[in-house]
C-alpha cells in the first residue's frame, strides 16, 4: 500500500496458473516451508546474509527444483 | 510488546513489502521468468537476492558490536544445524511449490492486499500445507525443526 502511494499504481501481479495448481502450489510451498525450516526470505536473504551453510544448501536445492519445476511446466508439456 | 516494538516491526514490515513490490518479486510472471533458465529467462530478480543479501549483511555485521538488540533483550538466530534429507526435502518440496505458481510466502502475503482471488486461493493452500506438517510432525520425531523464517 506504501508502494501505491509512492508509485501511483499497484504493483504488477501476473498470474497464470490455474486454480488447481496454485493449490498444489501453495500446499507444496507452506508443508516445505516448516519442514525445510526457511523459504526464500529466510534462507534467501537472512541465512545467506549471516554465511550459515546449510542455508546455502537450502537456497541451492530450492532454486533447482523450482527451475526443474517450471521447465518441466513450460516446455516439458506438463501445462494443461 | 510495548509500543516503541510495535512501531519497529510495522516500519520493518513496511520496507520489506514495499521491496517486494518494488523489486517485482510479488509478480509471479516475473518471477517464473526468473526460474525458467531454459527461455525467456529475465535474470534480474538475482539482483534483487545479492542487493538483499549484502544489505542484509550489513544488518547482520552491525549486531556482531552489539551485546543486544535496542528493543529486545536478545538476538534470536536460527541455531538449527541439522542438514539432513528432511531439512533437504522440505526445500526441494518448496522449490516445487515456487515454481508451479510462481509465489513464495512472503510475496504471497504482501499481494493478499490486492485482493485478488487467486492470491487468496494460494495463501490458503500455503497455511493448508503448513498446517499439514504440524499435524504429521506431532506423531513424527517430534524434534524441534528450529525457528522458522517463512
Amino acid at each position: 500500500m506504501l508502494y501505491r502511494g509512492v508509485a501511483g499504481q499497484w504493483p504488477a501481479v501476473r498470474i497464470d496458473a490455474p486454480w488447481p495448481m496454485l493449490i498444489l502450489g501453495g500446499l507444496l510451498v507452506g508443508y516445505g516451508t516448516r519442514l525445510g525450516s526457511g523459504c526464500t526470505s529466510g534462507h534467501g536473504v537472512c541465512g545467506l546474509a549471516r554465511l550459515s551453510p546449510r542455508s546455502l544448501a537450502a537456497v541451492a536445492t530450492f532454486m533447482a527444483f523450482a527451475m526443474a519445476t517450471v521447465f518441466l511446466v513450460r516446455h516439458g508439456g506438463l501445462s494443461q | 510488546m510495548n509500543a516503541s516494538r510495535i512501531v519497529a516491526a510495522l516500519v520493518a514490515g513496511l520496507l520489506f513489502g514495499f521491496g517486494l513490490a518494488l523489486s517485482g518479486m510479488m509478480d509471479p510472471a516475473r518471477v517464473l521468468g526468473f526460474l525458467d533458465v531454459a527461455d525467456a529467462f529475465d535474470p534480474t530478480l538475482a539482483f534483487v537476492l545479492t542487493g538483499a543479501v549484502a544489505v542484509s549483511a550489513l544488518g547482520y555485521g552491525l549486531r556482531r558490536g552489539m551485546t543486544r538488540p535496542f528493543l529486545a533483550d536478545r538476538f534470536e538466530v536460527p541455531a538449527g544445524r541439522r542438514l539432513d534429507p528432511k531439512f533437504l526435502g522440505g526445500a526441494a518440496l518448496f522449490g516445487i511449490g515456487w515454481g508451479l505458481a510462481g509465489l513464495c510466502p512472503g510475496p504471497a502475503l504482501a499481494a493478499l492486499v490486492l485482493g485478488l482471488p487467486d492470491v487468496a486461493i494460494f495463501v490458503a493452500a500455503m497455511l493448508g500445507g503448513m498446517l499439514l506438517h504440524r499435524l504429521t510432525a506431532i506423531r513424527g520425531s517430534g524434534v524441534a525443526h528450529g525457528a522458522t523464517t517463512p
